[in-house]
């Protein structure tokens, strides 16, 4: 064992603990833990700790939270006068991702589509032509409304 | 050019319903990230709403250098700094490693594991903010260093020596329930 090469590996050991790193940084990481007992056992002990950080489940997000956030952010940008004049009403906006997600829906399964009247209403027809593909778009703002699985 | 930044265009020429589709698309990951920073929903809850209203003002502003989830989470970090400025008693990290040791054992092991979380929990809450943010992003986030660094505004050598610190804590304070 090296200490001094053991000191370029410290960060190294935190960094393959906690997450996802490059393959050729494992691969270099591993050909030194497999010569190094005392920076192994930091390796385990900091595996340890991340494996207890990492079982506290994701806090449920309260139900009726988006709409609330919605009000909230509209009370604030009144009262900050932000949106004076541009009238963005959130909680239509996210009655528009679903009928978004609704759409592609539709659209994958070939069936005819609802009534569009109301993500018209709040997303206008020049946002909806930045967005192309309905399917993405329902995608990604499924994503805000459903989570994102494991990585937000 | 992606879509967040055709939303962005279109938002500063005048199309407020385009910050509504950025809202909608981002604010799960920026809840997700507040409610681990702060350890409850109240708090997670204004501190979302304020850090889309700060977007809001500041999105006409906004140079592109790096994607607008990243930029919204480094207003989240900097809300966070700001809301532990004016908290009058933060967590000791000590007061924590005085409730940290292994759980009883008994009959209820589901009580047993939540007792755990709630260690675990405040023990993350109670780490400096910086570290702590960087904790969040790496373990329940999933980002990467350079992603983190480009977050928190600094270099990804900082992130490494934040990480570091931040682990070695957690190590001392929750070493007597990893080994019990």
């Amino acid at each position: 064992m090296d200490g001094a090469r053991c000191g370029l590996y410290r960060d190294r050991i935190v960094e393959a603990a906690t997450g996802p790193v490059p393959p050729e940084v494992w691969e270099d990481l591993r050909g030194h833990l497999s010569g190094c007992p005392r920076c192994r056992a930091e390796f385990d002990a900091v595996r340890d700790v991340v494996a207890w950080l990492r079982e506290v489940p994701e806090p449920p997000v309260p139900a009726g939270f988006w709409e609330e956030l919605d009000r909230r952010l509209q009370r604030g940008a009144a009262r900050r006068r932000l949106l004076a004049g541009a009238g963005v009403d959130w909680s239509k906006a996210g009655k528009a991702a679903a009928l978004a997600a609704l759409l592609a829906l539709a659209a994958l399964r070939g069936m005819p589509p609802p009534d569009e009247t109301g993500s018209r209403e709040v997303v206008s027809p020049a946002v909806q032509a930045l967005l192309p593909r309905v399917a993405e778009l329902a995608q990604a703002w499924g994503a805000g409304l459903e989570g994102e699985g494991d990585r937000w | 050019m992606d879509e967040d930044e055709r939303l962005v265009r279109a938002f500063r020429a005048g199309e407020a319903s385009a910050f509504a589709a950025l809202v909608i698309k981002y604010r799960e990951p920026v809840y997700r990230f507040l409610r681990r920073m702060t350890g409850n929903h109240e708090d997670a809850a204004d501190l979302t709403q304020e850090v889309f209203l700060r977007a809001y003002r500041s999105l006409g502003r906004f140079q592109g250098r790096c994607r607008v989830k990243t930029w919204l989470l480094r207003i989240a970090t900097n809300a966070c700094l700001d809301h532990r400025a004016r908290q009058r008693d933060p967590l000791p990290l000590e007061a924590v490693a005085g409730l940290a040791s292994p759980p009883e054992t008994g009959p209820d092991a589901r009580a047993e594991r939540r007792e755990r979380w709630r260690l675990v929990a405040e023990a993350v809450q109670a780490l400096p903010p910086r570290q702590r943010a960087a904790v969040v992003l790496r373990l329940y986030g999933g980002y990467t260093y350079a992603e983190i660094a480009e977050i928190m505004d600094c270099s990804e050598g900082t992130v490494k020596a934040t990480m570091f610190a931040a682990l070695r804590k957690l190590r001392v304070v929750l070493g007597p329930l990893v080994e019990g």
